[in-house]
């Protein structure tokens, strides 16, 4: 859609006082508004009167306005280059940037640039600038602009434009160069790091089994291809090679050797607080047993919504379900039913965000199977009920430590 | 967002130039202007009093304070006004405006607005309407010139970051942006004090509309017209609008226009005899009209006139004219006072004129004339004579007598164009006369005429023109509204002749008319651009296409015999040339010269290539330089990387590099310096060899 079409829509969309309120909020800057508007008063002050005095204030701001308005017109950015690279994912609460590459291709330099990220993150519509304008990017040169950006809430956001604008000469007027953006991007809910042991208890022969069954052939790692053998299933023929070479050749599938971790996180929560510590404490879990165990499935559930994934593939994967969790209600017989799906596992660890009757419930059913269980609960209530495994987990006790010993790790692992 | 610190000195200054423009003759207002600032100097003092209020208190503390002011400061005082607009509201007005910034100083602002910067703007804008600034409309300008000026300056002057450290600009950018700044302060200056001086055009033209129609005031313009009405209540606009112009050398002050005779409650009338035909013969071709009585033979001067208005054909004449000269087929009518009159269709037209330097005209009078020039009511009659006893030397001369009454006119009289109200039943000029009103020039001679009739001396009052400016654009002297004039005639029965007394005071009358004082710069340009066009149209409608066709052609013979044409024809080729040069000269554009590489370029990676297949190193993709750089690189030291791409470098420079005149010199250079290069390099290739030559048994050993 070229511009005018938008500009067209955008007229018979909206009624004029819009129109207008988008023009004046969007291409003038504060002092700008002022003078504008000082330069209509005294328009309409001088038109019912007949004193010329009037008139004196109201022909001198044309004058500046007029000015500002032709030369900021001649200088506008026009002919513009924007490379936009697509910044890694990003943490709530940690600070990471915008990096785009301006290359003025016209024939004249422009003049104190300013550069402006318009963004639908999790948390509403965002509009980044940068604070300072750049005095010059010359004819046929690039530059980078840089626009930190802290997210504040976990969940999607979306790059809806980026401009460049010029504030030349008076800083009244912006003139604007924008480009229409669809790039998609994570911000991942951030660490909450324990200092919990898990010890996974060892698999038998007839649970390895069971779970070669359960899970054939997706939940199966790739290994290779080889010639195919009397006995080999069509099904796995790899026909790629097939048209390239002419040879016959199968997929050849390992089984895994690691655990089977399952995380639950209680969405049934009215706090929001506790509700994103859990989210915290769930994301740092999943992401330090995807990272380091050997070969591990860790099943995360979410209320009934349960997840598999795989170690060194799905590390991210994880990350986006919990970035975009909602609280939700749930029954122990879904969540045992869900839970079924991947067992046997060999661990499990619970974190709810409250302590009470549901809860209580699902620990008593899942402790009957005899597996591993860890359990931290985020909000502060009556421990006196809680079972010999639950810990309280706080932000506030945690955080000190974790940033400076652990957070910065695991952002470098993010990138 | 907000902003939790104090507002920049720059608010400041435009807070100081805005209160100078508003306390400005006014001590208490100066008084309040004083304490404001040292509110807001005392808040730099007092950092941590920060008010946060809400938009909802904001409004709430303008509007008590503009009820508070205006219902309570303000009540008992009478309300004066300015034009439409109360005095009061508008003292009230920005009264609370200045409490209102004094509070922004003290409180949080907004990003998004600048409403700080809005409040002052609009106090300056107030500060217009107070009596003290119309009065002095240059210092308003000037304040709002300054105010707007350190808007600019101060919003553009933390943007001049040329001569940051990080930046190595080159010149042709310094130079774009300087030139774009200065467009922005031209543009300002030149749109702002041109749109001041439209919308006072727009102003003149208007305002008498406005004011009689707001006001219910009777203003009327100043120029000609056949009558002449004296009242109360009124006021003359000046008008720029050009009534005629006149082409010759100095021409004469005082051109004659109508005789008023008739006098009745302040209206003079004239008397119609213009109607009459002046002469009976046909006439054809040119024709002399001789107005003089006694021909003497002096010499005359030519005048052509150009009248821009229609004035019902009445053609205006100096006193000292002595021939006019008009088109073949015109009728013409003539009365006794020497007034001439034509039949007329269109509204501009023209004639000439020859005038010699007698000033008075010769008075052909009867008995019935006497009568029309002695008429004065006879209700004011006796208060004249009175009047007359008290400022007249008895038994004196008449044209004495009328001098002293001019003498009294101009010292203790003054000139104004406004008339206030006047009592009724009293005649206006008996009034003007007793009270010595300020007044114009149809008062003076109004007032003149009727002491002179009183005193039974034989006078009348003469409508016209009196002064007119220089146009150097046109070269041409233009009349304007603005120099219609009144003045009179007193019968000379001695000489019989008609002597001119003027009893307006002329000084008075130049300051405030501004006549025969030359007009600003752009008037004049306007002006005579304008009478140039028109004379264009003039000339190209008055003539048939054959008549065009043969004055280009005339024009262009004459054209060609003068010798200036040649001149001119060099000198334009002599600045095309120059501007020929400068172009080659600044437009530098490197050009891409793709010569063939050099023997010793071809004998460098002969070389290489030997080294490299002794070494057996595999070859490059490329059989260039730096490719051998690439695949050997591994191989070499520091030192010979560094020389080795040097050595690329120059050589691409003479290959591929730009191709011009400074450049030209620089490449000889570098190939001299090539030439150097390759001896090294081939030292260079032959020690790589040599050290090949020692590894290979090394190798061979292994």
């Amino acid at each position: 859609m070229n511009f005018w079409q938008r500009f067209w829509r955008f007229q018979r969309k909206n009624n004029g006082f819009a129109i207008l309120q988008r023009y004046y909020d969007r291409h003038l800057t504060a002092v700008g508004k002022a003078l504008l508007l000082l330069f209509t008063v005294s328009f309409s002050l001088g038109l019912v009167g007949t004193q010329v005095s009037l008139y004196i204030l109201f022909c001198l701001m044309f004058g500046l306005l007029f000015g500002t308005f032709v030369i900021g017109f001649i200088s506008r950015p026009h002919h513009l280059e924007l490379i936009f690279t697509p910044p890694p994912p990003k943490q709530v609460r940690s600070q990471g940037e915008f990096d785009v590459e301006v290359r003025n291709t016209g024939k004249r330099p422009l003049f104190h640039l300013l550069f402006e990220i318009q963004l639908q993150s999790p948390a509403g519509k965002e509009c980044l600038r940068t604070e300072s304008p750049l005095f010059c990017l010359e004819a046929s040169k690039s530059t980078h602009f840089k626009l930190p950006w802290t997210p504040g809430r976990r969940g999607a956001y979306q790059i809806l434009e980026i401009s460049l604008i010029s504030v030349f000469p008076l800083g009244l007027v912006h003139w604007r160069k924008s480009q229409k953006m669809s790039h998609q991007g994570w911000s991942y809910p951030d660490f909450l790091p324990t200092n919990l042991s898990f010890q996974p208890s060892a698999l038998d022969d007839n649970q390895q089994a069971y779970s070669r069954a359960s899970f054939r052939p997706d939940s199966l790692e790739f290994h290779g291809i080889r010639p195919w053998q009397p006995g080999d299933s069509p099904r796995y023929i790899h026909w790629p090679t097939l048209a390239r070479t002419g040879q016959v050749n199968v997929r050849e599938f390992q089984e895994p050797s690691g655990h089977r971790l399952a995380i639950f996180v209680d969405t049934h929560c009215l706090d929001s607080a506790s509700f994103e510590t859990a989210i915290s404490a769930a994301a740092w879990h999943s992401f330090q047993w995807l990272q380091q165990s050997q070969n591990a499935l860790v099943a995360l559930c979410c209320g009934t919504q349960l997840t598999p994934f795989r170690q060194g593939v799905h590390q991210q994967a994880a990350l986006e379900v919990l970035a975009t969790l909602e609280p939700a209600d749930w029954q122990v017989d879904q969540v045992l039913e869900a839970l079924n799906t991947v067992s046997p596992l060999s661990g499990i660890l619970l974190i709810f965000a409250e302590w009470g009757p549901l809860q209580q419930a699902l620990y008593l059913e899942i402790n009957q199977r005899g597996q591993p269980i860890n359990i931290l609960i985020t909000s502060q209530t009556d421990s006196s009920q809680w079972p010999a495994e639950a810990r309280l987990l706080n932000r506030a006790d945690l955080i000190p430590d974790s940033k400076t010993a652990e957070a910065k790790p695991h952002k470098k692992a993010l990138s | 967002m907000s902003i939790q610190t104090r507002p920049s000195w720059v608010y400041g200054l435009l807070f100081s130039l805005t209160l100078i423009a508003w306390s400005f003759m006014s001590p208490i207002r100066l008084l309040i202007a004083v304490t404001a600032l040292s509110t807001i100097a005392a808040a730099y003092y007092f950092k941590e009093i920060i008010f946060k209020p809400g938009i909802g208190i904001w409004s709430g503390v303008a509007l008590v304070g503009l009820a508070f002011n205006y219902y309570v400061v303000y009540a008992n005082h009478p309300d004066p006004y300015l034009a439409i607009y109360s005095g009061h509201l508008f003292d009230a007005l920005s009264l609370s405006l200045i409490g209102l910034i004094v509070l922004q100083w003290l409180s949080w602002r907004t990003r998004d607005f600048d409403w700080l910067l809005f409040s002052i703007g609009m106090l300056l804008l107030l500060s217009a309407v107070s009596d003290k600034m119309v009065n002095s409309k240059a210092v308003f300008i000037w304040i709002c010139l300054s105010f707007l000026g350190t808007v600019l300056i101060l919003r553009l002057f933390p943007r001049f970051k040329t001569h940051h450290p990080h930046l190595h600009l080159k010149d042709r950018v310094l130079i774009s942006f300087y030139l774009r700044v200065s467009g922005v302060i031209f543009l300002f200056l030149t749109t702002g004090l041109l749109s001041i001086r439209f919308s006072e055009y727009v102003d003149n033209q208007f305002n008498d509309i406005l004011t009689q129609f707001l006001l219910n005031r009777q203003q009327q313009w100043s120029g000609f017209s056949g009558h002449t009405h004296l009242r109360g209540n009124a006021s003359i606009q000046l008008s720029n609008q050009i009534a005629f112009t006149i082409q010759g050398d100095n021409p004469p002050d005082y051109w004659r226009g109508n005789i008023l005779t008739h006098y009745k409650d302040g209206h003079w009338f004239p008397e119609e005899t213009l109607h009459q035909p002046y002469s009976n013969q046909i006439l054809d071709g040119q024709q002399l009209y001789n107005l003089k009585a006694n021909n003497q033979v002096e010499p005359l001067r030519l005048f052509q006139i150009d009248m821009k208005a229609h004035y019902n054909g009445i053609l205006f004449l100096p006193t000292e004219s002595q021939q006019i000269l008009l088109e073949p087929g015109t009728i013409a009518y003539r009365n006794r006072y020497g007034l001439m009159r034509r039949e007329l269709q269109q509204n501009s037209h023209q004639y000439s004129l020859k005038v010699g330097n007698q000033t008075k005209i010769p008075a052909l009078y009867d008995q019935q004339m006497l009568i029309e020039n002695l008429q004065v009511p006879v209700a004011i009659q006796g208060k004249l004579q009175k009047l007359n006893r008290e400022l007249i030397t008895p038994n004196a001369a008449p044209l004495v007598k009328a001098q002293e009454i001019q003498a009294w006119f101009h010292s203790k009289f003054l000139y104004s164009l406004s008339m206030p109200e006047l009592p009724l039943g009293q005649d206006p000029t008996l009034d003007f006369l007793l009270n010595q009103r300020p007044a114009w020039c149809s008062w003076f001679a109004s007032g003149m005429v009727l002491m002179l009739r009183a005193e039974g001396i034989p006078a009348h009052l003469v409508s016209g023109w009196r002064s007119m400016d220089w146009n150097p654009i046109s070269r041409r002297w233009l009349v304007r509204e603005k120099e219609a004039h009144d003045w009179v005639e007193v019968l000379d029965i001695q000489n019989q002749v008609w002597v001119r007394f003027d009893p307006t005071p002329p000084t008075q009358l130049a300051e405030i008319t501004g006549s025969g004082q030359a007009d600003p710069w752009w008037q004049q340009s306007l002006d005579g651009v304008s009478i140039l066009f028109s004379e264009l149209g003039n000339w190209f409608q008055n003539r048939s296409w054959q008549e065009i066709g043969l004055a280009l052609q005339v024009g262009a013979l004459r054209l060609l015999k003068s010798p200036l044409f040649y001149g001119l024809i060099i000198v334009c080729l002599g600045i095309n040339l120059l501007f020929k040069k400068r172009q080659t000269n600044t437009s530098e554009t490197p050009k891409l010269t793709y010569s063939d590489p050099p023997a010793f370029y071809q004998q460098a990676l002969k070389d290489l290539q030997d080294w490299a297949e002794l070494k057996d190193l595999p070859h490059p993709e490329a059989h260039l330089l730096e490719s051998w750089l690439r695949q050997i690189s591994p191989s070499l030291s520091a030192l010979e990387k560094a020389h080795f791409s040097q050595l690329i470098q120059r050589l691409y420079r003479i290959r591929f590099g730009p191709e011009t005149e400074s450049t030209r010199s620089a490449r000889q250079k570098d190939l001299e310096m090539l030439q150097k290069e390759h001896l090294k390099t081939q030292e260079w290739v032959s020690k790589l060899r040599y050290t090949k030559v020692e590894t290979t048994p090394k190798a061979g050993d292994a």
